[in-house]
């Protein structure tokens, strides 16, 4: 009898313990993140007007006049060399996936944003944690990242009104796709309304056992777009679609996950629709993954994919740690005629298509297209509304209002050199359309007049 | 699907032979998370283990069936765990572990601990009923019997051991949250992508092959560990028959 109380006591002494140390966890992780008091960061506008303003006229001036070289040459020399720093960057995963930040097209890593940055910055060394945005953000509001890479523009407005983030840079975009079974029984193929198209799908769904949707519904940049689709289209509430088990199914995973139970059918039914990013759609293409599934809707407004980037705040406490300078350095190499026509090239040659068109020489006026820059306006542009003290969407707006602006300088000015021949989204054809060092100007400035030292910390 | 198979395992060959140090890094690196992780779950494992072997106390078999149960753990979730706590803001974030190697051998570790536990508590306990009485009879103290139990023990103890190295070195949870399967440059501590991340992101591009190709990889390495410690077992059972028969053939018999 003794040792029977003994053994209840044990166990429950392990109960108390184990969900003691989980209740700790579960109660600290929320008590440790500051409030999100949307206290953006201090403006720094009277400082980066006066800067970006000089910083326009003498950009185009070492390239003619011989005399700023000698200006140039000093200024990229004195910058002192820092120590040596990581830069952790959380990414979405369609970035990630194609190959573009690190792992490159069949192991093939010189073409990559990594290779060519570092080999640029060989002070910085580049991670890629490779996450659906929301997972994404979640790493860098924990401090865990000192920037994101996402694509998801109502995700971006809630990190920046959390006074998580700044400096929010549009880097890139492309269009999602829809696609589906080669006979498309749903009859979707090649309409040009989005709305109309899933309105379409949703009415032929309740009598065509044939007609069969996946989502991902993972909380990832994809997921939200999708879920902002049907919304669009009137199904405003995501729960009851979910809830239709018989058509509608959600994997919980990540793309290539997703684009293969579509692809197999659900219980040996008929292929299914899915929305994908082009990017991963067209690797799994390419190596005869996903023959069920063909492209059925493109190019719209509606499938517009805007990628951005955002720094942590470091004025935040919780961030303070975060490399701020390594980070806008990245941003900076980023939105750079070089980086963005890496970005522009990465994959053309093996998928035979572009897998992300940059956004810079659209914003800049040099590939203009008045169109599709509004189609990018109104969906990712963001402007201040003093009311309520907090960032929205806003087609008048900029691509990161003044006040989430720090130590911007001229990183919003528009700036990428002359380009012969730019084809939007089609192709770029030419390769060598931008000067050596045309961007050395913008990148080797000094580092911001802050305690120094601070941005460097390893 | 068979063709992959067959192609996976000519793409291990390429992989293996391509000369990319990066590839190599890969393995060096499951290779050290596993194994720093086994010995270092063992500095703090063999003396449970030798507690819950070797002496009786009330409510033992609460212990013991706590760290049986323990080692069916799930690895994302204790790997989620470590992220929480290994984090910037958790309560260890100051050792700066996260995104390490040495952070995932310590997940590792966490993880192997039970099962070095269990086995090895196991057999001693086994070899306790059988053998204590008769050391006792022979005369040897309470300290040299334990002494004698842990040696007749070893095999076991290195069975469990690597028992616990293969657990984790197949093991993902741990390695994805708390290492993030950061690319290298080609050295170890450059970054921690180790093998069975790199399966599960291969898989993510599509590149089924090459994931295919770095679980030949890994199961190459298992099953060499394996059969190298068999041949060893072997060696040691003939050795011994050997030593047995001449001191046999020494005493005058046939």
């Amino acid at each position: 009898m003794k040792s029977t109380y003994i053994i209840i006591a044990a166990i429950i002494v392990i109960v108390i313990i184990i969900g003691g140390v989980f209740a700790y966890i579960s109660l600290s992780t929320p008590a440790s993140t500051p409030n999100p008091t949307p206290t953006p960061t201090p403006t720094l506008s009277p400082t980066a007007s006066p800067t970006s303003t000089p910083s326009t006229s003498p950009t185009p001036i070492p390239s003619t006049t011989p005399s700023s070289t000698p200006t140039s040459a000093p200024s990229s020399t004195s910058t002192p060399t820092p120590s040596a720093t990581t830069l952790n960057v959380a990414t979405t995963t369609s970035l990630h996936d194609t190959g573009l930040e690190d792992t490159g097209i069949n192991g093939d890593t010189t073409g990559t944003i990594k290779a060519a940055f570092e080999a640029k910055y060989p002070w910085i060394t580049v991670n890629f944690v490779a996450l659906g945005t929301g997972a994404a953000i979640a790493r860098a509001e924990a401090g865990d990242a000192d920037m994101i890479l996402v694509h998801s523009p109502s995700q971006e407005l809630a990190f920046l009104n959390g006074g998580y983030g700044v400096d929010r840079k549009i880097i890139a975009y492309n269009f999602f796709t829809i696609v589906g079974p080669a006979n498309d029984p749903a009859g979707i193929k090649g309409m040009t309304n989005v709305t109309q198209a899933l309105i379409q799908l949703y009415t032929a769904a309740q009598t065509n056992s044939q007609v069969q949707w996946v989502t991902r519904n993972d909380a990832s940049g994809t997921a939200t777009a999708e879920q902002n689709l049907w919304k669009a289209a009137g199904y405003t509430n995501f729960n009851s679609l979910l809830a239709q088990t018989s058509w509608f199914h959600a994997t919980g995973q990540g793309m290539g996950a997703s684009l293969l139970v579509a692809n197999n059918g659900i219980g040996g039914g008929s292929p299914a629709y899915i929305l994908s990013d082009m990017g991963t759609y067209l690797a799994y293409s390419k190596d005869a993954n996903i023959p069920q599934l063909t492209i059925e809707i493109q190019n719209q407004k509606a499938l517009l994919n805007v990628y951005s980037a955002i720094i942590d705040n470091f004025q935040n406490g919780v961030l303070s740690n975060t490399h701020f300078y390594a980070a806008q350095t990245f941003i900076n190499y980023l939105v750079s005629t070089e980086g963005q026509q890496l970005i522009a090239n990465f994959g053309t040659s093996t998928y035979g298509q572009q897998l992300f068109v940059p956004f810079v020489p659209l914003a800049s006026g040099t590939a203009p297209n008045a169109t599709l820059l509004g189609w990018i306006q109104s969906y990712a542009y963001m402007s201040y509304n003093t009311a309520t003290n907090s960032a929205i969407i806003s087609a008048s707006g900029t691509e990161c209002p003044t006040q989430f602006r720090s130590y911007a300088d001229d990183m919003y000015t528009p700036s990428y050199d002359t380009v012969a021949n730019i084809n939007l989204y089609t192709s770029i054809t030419a390769p060598n359309y931008y000067s050596t060092d045309g961007q050395q100007i913008l990148l080797a400035q000094p580092a911001p007049t802050l305690s120094s030292g601070k941005f460097y910390k390893a | 699907m068979a063709d992959i198979i067959v192609q996976s395992f000519q793409q291990a060959i390429n992989l293996l032979t391509s000369g990319n140090p990066e590839i190599y890094a890969t393995v060096y690196r499951t290779i050290y998370v596993a194994g720093v992780g086994s010995l270092l779950a063992c500095v703090w494992s063999i003396p449970i283990a030798v507690l819950l072997g070797l002496y009786n106390f009330k409510g033992k078999w609460v212990v013991k069936g706590f760290f049986n149960a323990l080692i069916g753990i799930p690895t994302v979730a204790l790997g989620l765990l470590m992220y929480l706590l290994l984090s910037r803001q958790g309560e260890f974030g100051s050792l700066h572990l996260l995104y390490t190697l040495n952070g995932i051998a310590l997940g590792d570790a966490l993880l192997v601990s039970p099962l070095i536990i269990s086995f090895t508590a196991n057999a001693l306990g086994t070899a306790d009923t059988q053998l204590r009485d008769l050391a006792r009879t022979l005369g040897a103290s309470g300290l040299r019997t334990n002494l004698k139990l842990i040696r007749e023990t070893m095999w076991s103890m290195i069975l469990s051991i690597t028992a616990a190295f293969n657990r984790g070195f197949g093991e993902l949870g741990i390695a994805t949250l708390v290492g993030a399967s950061l690319l290298g440059n080609g050295t170890i501590f450059s970054g921690t992508r180790v093998l069975t991340t790199a399966i599960a992101l291969e898989t993510n591009f599509g590149r089924f092959d090459v994931a295919m190709a770095y679980g030949i990889i890994l199961m190459a390495i298992v099953i060499a560990l394996a059969l190298t410690l068999s041949l060893i077992e072997r060696l040691r059972e003939e050795d011994g028959l050997h030593v047995k028969l001449t001191f046999w053939r020494g005493l005058g018999g046939s």
